[in-house]
């Protein structure tokens, strides 16, 4: 199986952790096949399946203080505090998207592309650049998995699931709906293509 | 007569000290009492069960259990409870009992910790002594303690005192386990075996497990050895050895969530007590569990996954002649290296390790709004102090149930420290290898390297976490002023209010029981048990102090919210608190400023070599402990300087 591999740098990123309550929201240190979909969907206009894993060592964690207005009642909110990946050093971050390969969809197509991750774009955040594009067709290893996916769209990256650790990924119906669908974790071990792997593992199965 | 058959009782010799002046007329050898000749000094021979386990040095494994000339003393009904005792005693034992002379290394008085070698000496210091009998009423008493003590705990109770400062076995390097240890895992493995063997009492006895039977003790455990060509039968018998790791989905929103906490010490002291023979040692977070080949792990653990959690699990399933705790380590090294000759020995013995996780079921889709605790259930609505929260029921009984912890009212606006001490039990696993490896390199012994492969690590582990339990007690008795304890019986976690002063009290208590219990245990990065503080205004999030204590880079974990993150080992530390001077902060703030511009160490050391006579202490500091000045920096600011905090 091959995969369109997209190295990308970003200036600063919030992929939240869905905790839409309360008055602080954590940031993921991966790039959930939810993500993907979204970012895709906004700038191509077609379902296109891939994870991302951002590279250590080229981002830092930090605090973004938001104050949201109630537009209907003109009243301001209670300020929230999001955390948000910001490049470490004067460089940008750098991520790895995998895009599954198929027919309809070629290298061509991500060339020199820019568009946006994850939230707040009206606020800056998510602006993501291709880079570079290879083409990968990695081994399939043993091992724990380093991205979340959805449960349904394992086969689609070649994942098989021996033991799995559930959580739940916000999946968009249309522009206001949708609904937390089951999606595998870190650490669920798993045959996978050896990118997708945090750690080769050598357990019966 | 027959009361229960107390496993634990069979090492009860190693607790007389037969050198002593009074006992020289009983010519006494070993330390088992098969031999004595009670007619001959008019002592009356126990009749107990438990009595019989004082033959279990003298059965040859290869010898028939019915007809075997090792068994012909040892009347028939008695004889399942010996042949699983003796299995248990082979698995609980820190090095293979099958292993070759191990060369003249010596004996030892008391017990040898890998991590507190002179534990038995400043005992003695204190005027304890490891022998429980000396004298000849003494000895007397054993053989009535054999008859008459009704439970394993009356005796362990009784005993703890002279148990945990002997062996398990004095010749070097046997001396590593306590006795305590080894007796009381002797015991549960004993009975767990016990609670599953068939035993068929006809005109010949049979035992079974699961379905297998056997006739000799080398029949049910196989061989004793993992590679090579020598020793590596098949046994009959298999059973589990399953660490289990106890984790929660939770992200603690309120101070109340971290009921959680007191939810998961109380459903695993519940699953301790219910399965008190299966569970071989515990932490707050980790269960390492004996088990059977056909028991199932989801029922014992059905009560976490109700409430949420997922059990993280190890399981390695082994002839009982090679099963030992650390096993899934060897067979996951020898896979990675490729090892075919181990390999193949364990293939051939249908050796198996598997990592799986315990979950809770899982719907398929969740309609929103799901909960902001969990994030796994459907949620309702909840207001609280005018915000909107989405929290599913359980996560809602959770935070309701119980006395929540809340912080004083003279913290509010103030900064303050969360704190967890942390036992990672991988990172035990590997230094106790490691300590054992250079205990038998320290050692003038035969075998060296067969020592080193065989060393089972259970019964280490366990009398490592009891000392950790003892420490973390130890540091509250001294440290009950300074913090606070937000779930009583936690040891693991405190609070308290932020100043320099405080900050560096915590950490010199921290360092003096740490030294007090682990002094030959280096706190470095692969230091089993780290310290990790969390510095924050009151209204930081309680979540992110929990993500900062989830993975402790190295021995003492320092962050001060949204300024700086580092990690210390106790040598430096130690060097801080000893030698930092509060004139040199000017110094420390202008290397720290040259290295975040140059990265380089080579412009760090110029400006030191050029200042070394004015800023002597820095420049010992940085080239006696050898780190970044920026670190040097963060930790003065934090205990140091009064106000630091507040100005950056």
């Amino acid at each position: 199986m091959s995969f369109i591999k997209l190295n990308v740098e970003i200036d600063s990123v919030i992929i939240g952790e869905r905790v839409k309550g309360g008055i602080y929201r954590p940031c993921l240190e991966t790039i959930p096949s939810s993500t993907i979909r979204g970012a895709f969907k906004n700038c191509l206009g077609s379902e296109i399946n891939g994870v991302g894993i951002f590279l250590k060592d080229t981002y830092q964690i930090k605090d973004f203080v938001y104050s949201v207005k109630d537009k209907f009642l003109e009243i301001a909110k209670m300020p929230f505090v999001a955390e948000y990946l910001s490049p470490k050093g004067n460089s940008k971050i750098k991520a790895e998207i995998y895009i599954v390969k198929n027919d309809e969809i070629s290298s061509e197509l991500f060339k020199g592309l820019e568009f946006y991750l994850g939230a707040l774009k009206s606020k800056g955040f998510g602006k993501t650049k291709v880079i570079d594009i290879e083409e990968v067709s990695p081994c399939i290893k043993q091992g724990l998995l380093n991205v979340r996916i959805y449960e349904d769209e394992c086969d689609k990256f070649n994942i098989t699931v021996l033991s799995p650790i559930y959580g739940y990924l916000f999946y968009p119906t249309n522009i206001v709906n949708g609904f937390y669908k089951r999606a595998l974790f870190e650490n669920s071990l798993v045959k996978a293509p050896e990118i997708f792997l945090k750690e080769e593992t050598f357990y019966d199965e | 007569m027959d009361k229960e058959f107390i496993a634990e009782l069979h090492d009860i010799g190693k607790l007389l000290d037969k050198d002593s002046p009074e006992l020289q007329q009983y010519d006494l050898t070993g330390h088992t009492f098969e031999n004595f000749d009670f007619g001959k000094f008019g002592i009356e021979k126990p009749t107990s069960l438990s009595w019989w386990a004082q033959y279990h040095h003298t059965i040859k494994d290869d010898e028939d259990l019915n007809t075997g000339d090792s068994w012909k003393d040892i009347p028939q009904e008695y004889r399942p409870d010996l042949f699983l005792l003796i299995l248990a005693d082979h698995l609980a034992s820190s090095i293979s009992r099958a292993l070759p002379q191990l060369g003249s290394a010596g004996k030892s008085e008391g017990v040898l910790k890998l991590w507190n070698r002179k534990f038995y000496e400043n005992e003695k210091n204190k005027g304890k002594y490891w022998a429980a009998f000396k004298s000849e009423v003494d000895l007397k008493n054993i053989f009535e303690i054999i008859n008459t003590v009704s439970s394993p705990e009356d005796f362990l109770s009784q005993y703890n005192e002279y148990l945990i400062l002997t062996p398990e076995d004095k010749s070097k390097p046997r001396n590593i386990t306590s006795l305590y240890t080894h007796i009381e895992l002797v015991g549960k493995i004993y009975r767990v075996l016990k609670k599953h063997c068939e035993i068929k009492m006809e005109s010949l006895l049979e035992l079974k497990l699961n379905g297998e039977a056997v006739k000799t003790i080398k029949d049910a455990e196989g061989g004793n050895r993992t590679e090579g060509n020598q020793n590596i039968e098949k046994g009959k018998w298999q059973a589990r050895f399953v660490k289990c790791y106890i984790k929660y989905p939770h992200s603690f929103v309120r101070l109340q969530d971290i009921n959680l906490l007191v939810k998961r010490n109380k459903l695993a002291e519940d699953l301790v007590a219910k399965y008190k023979d299966y569970v071989m040692f515990n932490t707050f977070d980790f269960i390492s569990l004996f088990l059977p080949t056909g028991m199932e792990l989801k029922a014992m653990f059905k009560d976490f996954l109700d409430n949420g959690f997922f059990i993280e699990y190890i399981e390695t399933i082994a002839d009982l002649g090679i099963l030992r705790s650390n096993l899934d380590i060897k067979i996951i090294r020898a896979r990675k290296s490729n090892r075919s000759d181990i390999i193949k020995v364990l293939n051939s013995r249908n050796t198996r390790v598997y990592r799986k996780i315990l979950l809770p079921e899982r719907l398929d889709k969740v309609v929103p709004p799901i909960c902001d605790i969990c994030q796994i259930n459907p949620a309702k609505e909840r207001m609280k102090e005018n915000i909107k929260e989405w929290i599913c029921d359980k996560c809602y009984e959770v935070r309701e149930c119980g006395e929540s912890f809340k912080y004083p009212g003279e913290w509010q606006e103030h900064k303050i420290v969360w704190f967890k001490f942390n036992l990672n039990t991988e990172n035990l696993e590997s230094w106790l290898q490691k300590a054992f490896e250079e205990y038998i390199d320290s050692l003038n012994i035969n075998n060296a390297q067969t020592l080193k492969h065989e060393f089972r690590s259970l019964a280490c582990q366990s009398d490592f976490v009891k000392d950790y339990k003892y420490m973390i007690e130890a540091f509250w008795d001294k440290a009950n002023d300074l913090a606070k304890k937000p779930i009583s019986n936690y040891d693991e976690l405190g609070v308290f209010l932020y100043s320099g002063e405080n900050v560096k009290k915590i950490i010199e208590t921290f360092l003096e029981v740490y030294n007090e219990y682990f002094p030959d245990c280096e706190g470095d990065y692969s230091s089993p048990i780290s310290l990790s503080l969390s510095i924050s205004n009151v209204k930081y999030p309680i979540r992110e102090h929990f993500r900062f204590f989830e993975s402790p880079d190295g021995f003492l974990n320092i962050r001060n919210q949204n300024i700086f993150h580092s990690s210390y080992d106790k040598k430096a530390i130690e060097w801080l608190i000893n030698n930092l001077q509060s004139k040199s902060l000017h110094f420390l703030y202008k290397l720290a400023s040259i290295y975040e511009k140059t990265k380089s160490d080579i412009s760090v050391i110029v400006e030191i070599m050029d200042n070394r006579k004015s800023q002597q202490d820095i420049s010992d500091l940085y080239f006696k402990i050898n780190i970044p000045p920026e670190k040097i920096l963060n930790f003065y600011r934090i205990t140091e300087v009064e106000n630091e905090l507040h100005k950056t």
